[in-house]
């Protein structure tokens, strides 16, 4: 192999990404030349210089604070779509006045029972209907929530938060997409094989 | 063992998940086994409570990843205020959308992916805004701090890292942002291409050529570094 060849292969080699046979050839060429061997060197040397930048922990405070942040930007309407709101099921209730028809069993009090029967079944759909009404305005409501994230969201990001005259990178467009929309970002990609063709 | 919250430093490479390809929340591969298999099925299940709306699952998984967001979003702006921001934003965007994740497993790749998404953007619209390289800021370097300094007593060698360190800063910023993105995830966060090829959604291939194309504008830039 001439070392133009050589510095083709160089990046993969230093990522052990090579076939084995390949990655022979080149620890074998690099015994022999030292221009190679020192450009091996100098990407070594540069891993390892990017290697020294380290962030500063901000500390605890800030992770405690920014949590709190997180929590008042977090509309309690993502929470909320967890809690069901179901209206009591009817059939308890019915069971509540088939006990008070025992507890009133003299024929005297059938006509009394009657009536109260009649006000139950009055009181009892009146409060179904209530119950009905509120699940209904809260599915309502947390629809309506979430649709104007959305709108937020939409909004965010075409108006205020990026230029109107900025058009992301195809490959980056991508990712604002998942980002915005969460949708499930896993591709399959391409297998390291058709990578180790390329490099051949 | 050595947990996150003793740490002076937010050290990449302990923090991430590292070269290990097998557990997708591998942020400390120093740790047993068993504890990171316990890890694994916990880690699910808090995905899953808080896709269900759980109020402790989202802080459970604030704890959890709060500092890797926050030390990729530093590496890729370069400033606390920028990332600070972009840590709020990434975890508000990640609780809205976790119901539509289906995969739980690809949570911190999508977490990921999230918070480099933002960095660019946030990048794109800082450069606008000022009209002028947002490395020229004083406060572009002011966080970032030479591993090796603390330990170096001579003024002048500290003096001299800190210009190395400056000198990595500028070159990095001066990348395209995909490459920046490939070179900081592959040699700095420490991930495999294949996951980087998950997080910002394009083939091996295009994670390979950016990552040579980085290298080779590293090497350029930095190249009185690098002698023998
Ligand atoms: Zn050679």
């Amino acid at each position: 192999m001439y070392c133009s060849e050589i510095r083709d292969h160089l990046q993969d080699y230093i990522d052990n990404d090579l076939p084995y046979s390949i990655k022979q050839m080149i620890d074998e060429h690099l015994l022999e030349c030292l221009d190679c061997h020192e450009e091996v060197e100098r990407y070594r040397k540069l891993n390892a210089l990017l290697q020294l930048r380290s962030v500063p922990d901000p500390g605890p405070k800030y992770w405690r604070a920014t949590w709190k942040k997180i929590q008042q930007q977090m509309p309690a309407r993502v929470l909320l779509l967890s809690a069901s709101i179901r209206p009591e099921p009817a059939a308890s209730r019915n069971r509540f006045w088939h006990h008070m028809m025992k507890a009133f069993r003299p024929a005297a009090a059938i006509a009394a029972a009657a009536v109260l029967l009649l006000l139950a079944v009055l009181v009892g759909s009146y409060h179904f209907y209530l119950s009905q009404r509120a699940g209904f305005v809260a599915e309502r409501t947390v629809e309506y929530e979430l649709y104007m994230d959305d709108q937020n969201a939409q909004a965010e990001l075409t108006s205020s938060a990026v230029p109107s005259d900025w058009q992301p990178d195809i490959t980056f467009a991508a990712i604002s997409k998942a980002a915005i929309g969460g949708i499930d970002p896993v591709s399959k990609g391409v297998g390291l094989s058709q990578v180790e063709a390329v490099g051949r | 063992m050595i947990k996150h919250s003793e740490m002076p430093y937010v050290y990449l490479k302990g923090m991430s998940l590292g070269k290990a390809k097998i557990l997708p929340l591998d942020e400390s591969s120093s740790r047993p086994r068993e504890e990171q298999a316990i890890d694994q099925v916990s880690y699910e299940q808090i995905i899953k409570s808080a896709q269900e709306g759980d109020e402790k699952a989202y802080k459970e998984i604030y704890d959890r990843y709060c500092r890797v967001v926050y030390t990729l979003a530093f590496q890729m702006v370069g400033n606390h205020t920028d990332a600070d921001e972009i840590v709020q934003e990434t975890f508000i965007r990640a609780f809205r959308n976790l119901r539509g994740l289906r995969n739980s497993r690809s949570f911190v790749s999508w977490l990921y992916q999230i918070t480099i998404n933002l960095s660019i953007d946030h990048r794109k619209l800082r450069m606008r805004r000022r009209a002028l390289p947002i490395d020229d800021s004083p406060e572009m370097f002011a966080f970032f701090e030479l591993a090796t300094s603390r330990s170096v007593k001579d003024p002048g060698q500290v003096l001299e890292n800190q210009e190395l360190l400056e000198q990595i800063n500028r070159a990095i910023e001066e990348l395209p942002a995909q490459q920046r993105a490939v070179i900081l995830l592959h040699e700095v966060e420490g991930l495999s291409k294949k996951m980087i090829s998950e997080i910002l959604q394009c083939s091996l291939v295009t994670v390979r050529t950016n990552l040579h194309h980085a290298r080779k504008k590293l090497r350029k830039t930095l190249s009185r570094y690098l002698k023998g």
